[in-house]
């Protein structure tokens, strides 16, 4: 404590005196703020906690039970959990879309609107962790997977990279995100060397967690649904489409239930991404699935299940052609500027996009790596109650975290623009 | 809505937060009433929270402290593991009312297992499974086993076509039987995946699960090819008179719910220079195994003579199970 | 240098090339640290030889000094060995059991000997007696493996008389590859060990798996089946049967 007050007394740039001082202020205002407000959000919240609840206790029924509650068998042993963690990465990496504008193009309107999208990046980060908390079979072992405490089986092991990259992840996105909002807090300039060395870290690093998400799967030579280049382009693409997605329904709702006016410019630069990222990604999913069905080898029995059913198996088919079809009406709606003039059509537009790309890449991409199975025999999955009542828990969790993220952000961001 | 009053109250009084936040924190008494009321609410969901994960304590509470504490099995001193053995029985006796022996089995130096399968002989009877089942102390009610048998049209090799679900009369006409199980292949992509290292491969080529590290993670079952890993779904079951009492720590003690299990050779067996359980059962004597070093042994005597292939081999996973027609 | 090591062991544990290439390509910088997590490694690859080698190669080893200790030290193989035959006779004794005459009992006194050829005409004393051996459009006969003179003793093809616990000498006149690969472990199965150093290896011998006069194996009902979650045999299975 004292040192860092002779620093800042010497320094020049200079934070000012107390500037630890002032931080327990700053977590009770911000305490303050996540827990005051309108009935709508407090039935927000409540709700959500109802939710989050009934995902724990769906939890310590499997932990209790065994994860024989769920309906993941030997064959299809990666289910609903690790498809929503998946998705869960995309959003995450796909927050970042909103800090390459603002900063690598130095579009200033986009300055205000960034931290939703480093909020968004911790919130998906955690999701994504608790997914990969409730899918493990000894949660009470989890220290094993800790460096130093347990044993780490990296570089070789994929999933060790990805403990990696998200944690850092999550790590670069509070810091920057704590940063900021601190800083404005107090009613300073933030420090450029603070977070501008951050920010730029997080966007590579946003690419990498999604790369390494990738090859988790890509490297593995037994699963030839997953065993293509392409996948971690793919979910790059994908997660550029999911991530402003999200961001403008975030604006949007925000604009619409809590009155909050966000610059319009952001919204409009996020349409115009996901404009293009829409398109790649239905190209890669084109090229894809070319691939499987031209070449009609063996290889494609798991796209042939996916969209066509297998032996009289399809309990995919209706959700991959959902799927397709959403993703294509919501690229329609984006390649038409007058249609999304319209708040309602944009966010049915946004809704289409992050649902087509939700079971895209979670059921439609994870489920069918593993039917037919590695011995071609065919076991179908679909999710137990206690699978949706988890994943209902968890978003909800995030959504939480989210929520309480922005209410508190938010004020002291425009609090501090206003100031300017 | 709240956020529109926050705002109109900055903008009416014009302050910065920080000015607020000064001014506010020491007067708690205004607050009081709201914080009642949060406070009340925070106790409440702190109950619900309780309730809610209420189902977990009695495992919880099932689950010892040294058990939760056990370090991986390579970083164990004899010592230790002989206490962990020892409490490892003592379990098998409290839940399975059984009285069995686990020991250590050390790979024997110099010995490097390989086995392989003649399937013109072998006519899916499937007593293999059954043998694999009960040496291995596998849950009763599934009536698990490492061993899967595929029924294959002859003229493929495309699993596609296989069914290991038959039950008439065997064999079949023009039909072969194909036996999978764990190929402990010398290149092991379940062994690279496991974030936790706990599966590895022993100096005899056997790949092994420390049941008291895996964290049931299951990549390991994702990246095998050959569906050769299996999941404790739940605690198994197995009456006390039908737990066969040799076990191995390593290989056929009672396992654990929530990790993942495989075929292990029967190294409990197989390390004290006995044959595998399921070689003893095969009644068409379609199973050669042996220590591929040994120039003279069953297997090598089979590489060299007949016509040999593995499954799957453009994966370079090298697996170390064989299979032949005659 | 230890990184040049350590990475040439990452290398050998990851197996194959391309795949340690790609982790190399993504972090060269991470690989410096990787000496850390590299310490503790199973060494596996030192006490494995075979590792990474093709079947060709393995096939081809050569033999390792110690085999001729080795040889000293072995354990016998038990073979088990056919007794004198006896032939059921549909009768059973005042405790129900079914009585068997031996062979010999019957036909060593025969004056004559018997032309009999095949099993049909076998009436009394042979009951149960199913003769399948040899080619459809070219049965054997009873005294192509009987020998005629003495029912305690089987023949070979050039007529030498052969005692009844050495009949697999006399199978592989015929079998001789199947004899060939009993020889060597690959026929037959065993039981007890593998590792003749540590104990006893036991084995059958031909007439235990097949009965002599209808050799083939027999048919068999699989009573046993893994109940895998939620796989559904018989809508897969009547594809296929569709499909051929
Ligand atoms: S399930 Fe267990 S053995 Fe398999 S990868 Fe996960 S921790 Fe390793």
């Amino acid at each position: 404590m004292s040192a860092n007050q002779i620093t800042s007394d010497t320094s020049s740039t200079a934070t000012p005196r107390g500037y630890w001082a002032n931080y327990p202020r700053f977590l009770w205002q911000s305490l303050r703020a996540a827990t005051d407000g309108s009935p709508l959000f407090y039935g927000w919240m409540t709700l959500l906690t109802a939710v989050a609840l009934v995902g724990v206790n769906g939890w310590a029924h499997q932990y209790a039970s065994g994860m024989i509650v769920t309906h993941m068998t030997d064959h299809v042993s990666w289910g609903l959990y690790i498809a929503n963690f998946t998705f869960g990465v995309g959003l995450a990496a796909g927050g970042v879309m909103m800090v390459i504008p603002a900063y690598l193009y130095r579009n200033r309107a986009m300055h205000d609107v960034v931290i939703l999208g480093e909020l968004l990046a911790v919130a998906a980060i955690i999701i994504c962790t608790l997914f990969i908390a409730v899918d493990l079979g000894r949660p009470d072992r989890f220290w094993h997977i800790i460096p130093g405490l347990g044993r780490f089986n990296w570089p070789i092991s994929m999933l060790t990279w990805d403990v990696i990259v998200l944690n850092g992840y999550l790590l670069i996105n509070l810091h920057i995100c704590g940063y900021l909002l601190y800083t404005k807090f107090q009613g300073r300039t933030p420090n450029r060397w603070w977070y501008i060395p951050f920010v730029f870290l997080s966007i590579i690093w946003a690419i990498s967690i999604h790369t390494v998400t990738a090859f988790l799967y890509q490297g593995l030579g037994g699963r030839p649904f997953w065993n293509t280049a392409l996948l971690a382009p793919r979910f790059l693409a994908s997660a550029f489409v999911s991530g402003p997605i999200f961001l403008i329904l975030t604006m949007l709702i925000l604009k619409k239930i809590a009155g909050i006016q966000l610059p319009s410019q952001a919204i409009k630069l996020l349409v115009q991404i996901v404009r293009v990222t829409i398109l790649i990604n239905l190209l890669m999913v084109a090229s894809e699935l070319f691939t499987e069905f031209y070449t009609g080898a063996a290889h494609s029995v798991h796209a042939y299940y996916l969209f066509f059913g297998l032996h009289g198996h399809n309990a995919l088919v209706p959700w991959i052609w959902t799927a397709i079809v959403l993703n294509v009406l919501a690229a329609i709606f984006f390649l038409n500027r007058s249609a999304l003039e319209s708040p309602t059509w944009l966010t049915i537009a946004c809704l289409m996009g992050l649902v087509g790309i939700w079971i895209e890449k979670g059921m439609g991409l994870i489920v069918p790596g593993f039917v037919p199975s590695t011995l071609h025999q065919i076991v179908e999955y679909v999710p137990s109650l206690t699978e949706w009542q988890i994943t209902a828990g968890i978003w909800a969790f995030g959504l939480m975290v989210y929520s309480v993220g922005l209410k508190i952000a938010i004020p002291i961001f425009r609090a501090a623009s206003h100031d300017e | 809505m709240s956020q529109e009053q926050d705002t109109k109250n900055r903008d009416s009084n014009s302050e910065t937060p920080q000015k607020r936040a000064g001014m506010e924190l020491p007067i708690l008494g205004q607050v009081s009433r709201r914080t009642a009321i949060k406070g009340a609410a925070a106790v409440a969901g702190v109950a619900a929270l309780g309730v809610a994960a209420a189902p977990m304590l009695q495992k919880t509470a099932e689950l010892s402290a040294a058990e939760f504490m056990q370090r991986h099995f390579k970083e164990l001193t004899d010592e230790d593991k002989r206490i962990i053995f020892e409490r490892l029985e003592n379990e098998a006796q409290e839940k399975y009312d059984a009285e069995v022996q686990i020991g250590d089995h050390p790979p024997i130096r110099g010995v490097r297992f390989g086995y392989a399968i003649n399937l013109s002989l072998c006519n899916g009877n499937g007593k293999c499974m059954e043998a694999c089942h009960r040496e291995n102390n596998h849950d009763r009610a599934t009536q698990q086993s490492y061993i899967r048998i595929f029924e294959m049209p002859v003229g493929t090799t495309d699993f596609e076509q296989g069914n290991t679900s038959y039950d008439h009369e065997v064999p079949q006409k023009s039909h072969y039987y194909l036996p999978v199980q764990c190929f402990q292949c010398d290149n092991p992509p379940c062994v690279s995946v496991c974030p936790v290292e706990a599966t590895w491969q022993e100096s005899d080529g056997i790949v092994v699960v420390d049941y008291n590290w895996c964290i049931g993670c299951r990549y390991c079952m994702a990246a095998c090819p050959y569906h050769a890993r299996r999941f404790n779904w739940k605690e198994p079951e197995i009456p006390a008179d039908e737990v066969n009492p040799d076990q191995g720590y390593l290989s056929n003690r009672i396992r654990p719910q929530g990790v993942v299990e495989k075929c292990h050779f029967c190294l409990h067996r197989t390390r004290v220079g006995k044959l595998p359980a399921c070689l003893e059962a095969c009644p068409t004597g379609a199973r050669i195994f042996g220590d591929l070093m040994d120039p003279d042994s069953n297997i090598r005597w089979v590489l060299a003579n007949k016509r040999c292939f593995t499954i799957k081999e453009e994966l370079g996973t090298k697996p170390m199970m064989f299979y032949f027609f005659d | 240098m230890e990184f040049r090591k350590t990475h040439r062991r990452t290398k050998r544990l990851l197996g194959t090339q391309h795949r340690s290439h790609a982790i190399a390509a993504i972090c060269l910088l991470a690989a410096s640290v990787v000496m850390v997590a590299g310490c503790d490694r199973p060494s596996a690859g030192a006490e494995t030889p075979t590792r990474g080698m093709s079947l060709q190669q393995i096939s081809k080893l050569p033999p390792s000094a110690d085999d001729a200790d080795k040889a000293r030290l072995l354990h016998p193989i038990q073979y088990s060995t056919p007794q004198t035959p006896r032939v059921a006779t549909d009768q059973v004794d005042a405790l129900g059991h079914p009585i068997t005459i031996s062979c010999a009992s019957c036909h060593s006194n025969f004056s004559e000997r018997t032309p009999v050829v095949s099993a049909e005409k076998l009436q009394a004393f042979h009951v149960g007696l199913k003769f399948q051996h040899g080619s459809p459009n070219q049965q054997l006969t009873c005294l192509t493996c009987h020998h005629a003179d003495n029912y305690n003793y089987l023949r070979l093809a050039d007529g030498q008389p052969v005692e009844f616990r050495n009949s697999r000498s006399m199978c592989a006149q015929c079998h001789a590859a199947q004899d060939r690969d009993y020889e060597h472990g690959a026929h037959g199965g065993m039981n007890g060990y593998w590792d003749r150093v540590q104990g006893i290896q036991v084995r059958k011998t031909c007439i235990d798996c097949h009965d002599p006069h209808s050799p083939q194996f027999p048919h068999m009902l699989p009573n046993f089946k893994p109940l895998d979650r939620f796989l559904e045999p018989s809508l897969h299975h009547n594809q296929h049967e569709q499909k051929h």
